[in-house]
């Protein structure tokens, strides 16, 4: 205990710089999952071919495709094609973008999930097509996927620890840097699992469940 | 209405087409002299391959690989460079992605390195070597021993010993590689493996970590082949600034500025590459 006491003190710093990279990459790849999803999950619901087609094709490629795959394509395939990313950007657009497929499909399936009858009551009001999606079905879509989405979340925190492979000095890269120069594998990911940990613990779920609560009462469902 | 969003969406998905088809020419490298007369610094690309090239603390680059390049910058004028530290198998890859400008991980001239990038006149001549249990009850001195007897050799994904164990007729499955040095000791010292197969200064380094448990073979059982001259990377389009600084190195070699700072890591007059040649290593290896 003594000794993994002075570890931490001498290696706790960049432990502690490596876990705000991720918590960067993390919010801004949630972000811009959330915003793919929500795209991308509606347009699916499209009627016309053209929007539904796009949409599969984008669920499929990136759910079907392996993560890290896809980040090293974007970080040592498309400069080649002349489009370059910095590391840190190729880092959360890749998570982002992949971890939204999934999203998609959660959104997709939880408007799907609102009982018919509420269409049937829309449409006898006389309501429009947007005012329909934004007062009655959206809401209650989005308290029935709030639970998947925590798990998605939790992923996604995990995903970010790939972008170490690219150089992102976030949490995994600092712990293998750390273990490199120290040989101390137990103790080097051991704080980086313990930190992985808490930070889904002790943000991630809390918070999902808080927010699960919060808009259950809103709905009246609580 | 429905028109009119059929028409956009058409009009959006036939500009990207064209966008996508227009660019998709291979980026020609710029020129790395244009990007230093910019004052833009040179990015170095390494991985953590003590006591070659490997970062500090905070990201500095260190180990004689970064002594001789950093000593060459200098002398053509470039003080400033910036770290990219990635993992070994990546370098290549990175390289030609543009993620930095040199290699200084302290690579291997090899034939079928040469295809992809260009080589720095050597560095320095190498042995390799393997780390074996005390004692080495496989005696393993060469690649044949280890075909012969059954054993499980570790390396680095994208090290030259995995290019040489399989010629050799070591068989695939019993060649393990993985990212690095500090893996290649875990799967050492957990018994998942038979030896290490590195080069003379990452294995002894590896032995002093094993605590007793490792010790050397003896590299001179192994053929002429198995000595290697390093160079450093360069992408094939930058030829001027190779040649640059091929003539910066030339001065710095051999200096006594760069062998006072070297011995540190175990660098010694034996270990300069005399009349060694890139093109003989690009063709011979």
């Amino acid at each position: 205990m003594q000794h993994y006491l002075e570890y931490l003190q001498a290696y706790g710093g960049r432990f502690v710089d490596g876990t705000l990279v991720t918590i960067q990459q993390t919010l801004l790849a949630a972000l811009l999952a959330i915003f793919v999803a929500a795209l991308f999950g509606m347009m699916r619901l499209s009627e016309k071919w053209l929007i539904r087609g796009t949409s599969i094709v984008y669920i499929e490629f990136f759910r079907g495709t392996s993560l890290l795959v896809q980040l090293y394509w974007i970080f040592f395939v498309l400069p080649l094609l002349g489009v370059t990313f910095d590391k840190f950007t190729a880092g959360f657009v890749a998570v982002g973008l992949n971890l939204g497929a999934y999203g998609a499909e959660l959104v997709r399936g939880s408007i799907e999930a609102v009982p018919k009858g509420q269409y049937e009551a829309c449409h006898a009001l006389n309501m429009s097509y947007y005012k329909r999606m934004r007062r009655i079905i959206l809401p209650q879509a989005l308290l029935l996927m709030l639970p998947p989405w925590g798990n998605l979340l939790i992923e996604l925190l995990k995903g970010t620890a790939l972008v170490s492979l690219i150089s992102v000095t976030d949490l995994m890269f600092e712990a293998k840097q750390i273990n490199g120069t120290t040989y101390l594998s137990a103790e080097s990911f051991g704080t980086a699992l313990i930190i992985y940990y808490l930070m889904a613990r002790v943000v991630v779920s809390p918070g999902m469940r808080a927010f699960e609560r919060y808009w259950g009462k809103k709905m009246g469902r609580i | 209405m429905k028109n009119i969003w059929s028409k956009i969406i058409g009009g959006a998905m036939f500009a990207s087409l064209s966008v996508l088809t227009l660019s998709t020419t291979p980026i020609a490298a710029d020129e790395l002299t244009d990007r230093v007369a910019a004052g833009k610094t040179v990015r170095i690309g390494f991985s953590n391959e003590p006591p070659w090239a490997y970062p500090g603390e905070n990201g500095e680059p260190l180990g004689f690989v970064h002594v001789i390049v950093l000593g060459a910058l200098e002398k053509m004028g470039i003080t400033e460079v910036e770290s990219v530290v990635t993992d070994w198998g990546g370098l290549i890859p990175g390289l030609k992605a543009d993620r930095y400008d040199i290699i200084t991980g302290g690579m291997y001239i090899l034939g079928s390195r040469c295809e992809n990038v260009n080589f720095s006149d050597p560095f320095g001549v190498f042995a390799d070597v393997f780390v074996v249990k005390k004692g080495n009850p496989k005696n393993i001195h060469t690649y044949q021993d280890i075909k012969n007897s059954n054993s499980v050799l570790v390396t680095g994904a994208g090290y030259n010993i995995v290019e040489f164990a399989r010629n050799e007729g070591v068989p695939s499955s019993n060649v393990m590689e993985v990212p690095g040095p500090t893996e290649m000791l875990a799967a050492f010292m957990a018994g998942r493996a038979d030896a290490i197969g590195s080069n003379f200064f990452a294995a002894s380094l590896l032995v002093e970590k094993s605590n007793g448990a490792a010790e050397l073979s003896d590299p001179s059982k192994l053929p002429d082949w198995a000595l290697n001259w390093g160079g450093i990377g360069f992408r094939k389009a930058d030829t001027d600034f190779l040649a640059a600084f091929n003539k910066a190195m030339g001065e710095y070699m051999g200096s006594d500025d760069m062998m006072s700072k070297v011995a540190e890591y175990g660098y010694t007059k034996d270990t300069l590459p005399g009349d060694g040649q890139t093109a003989y290593a690009c063709a011979n290896r």
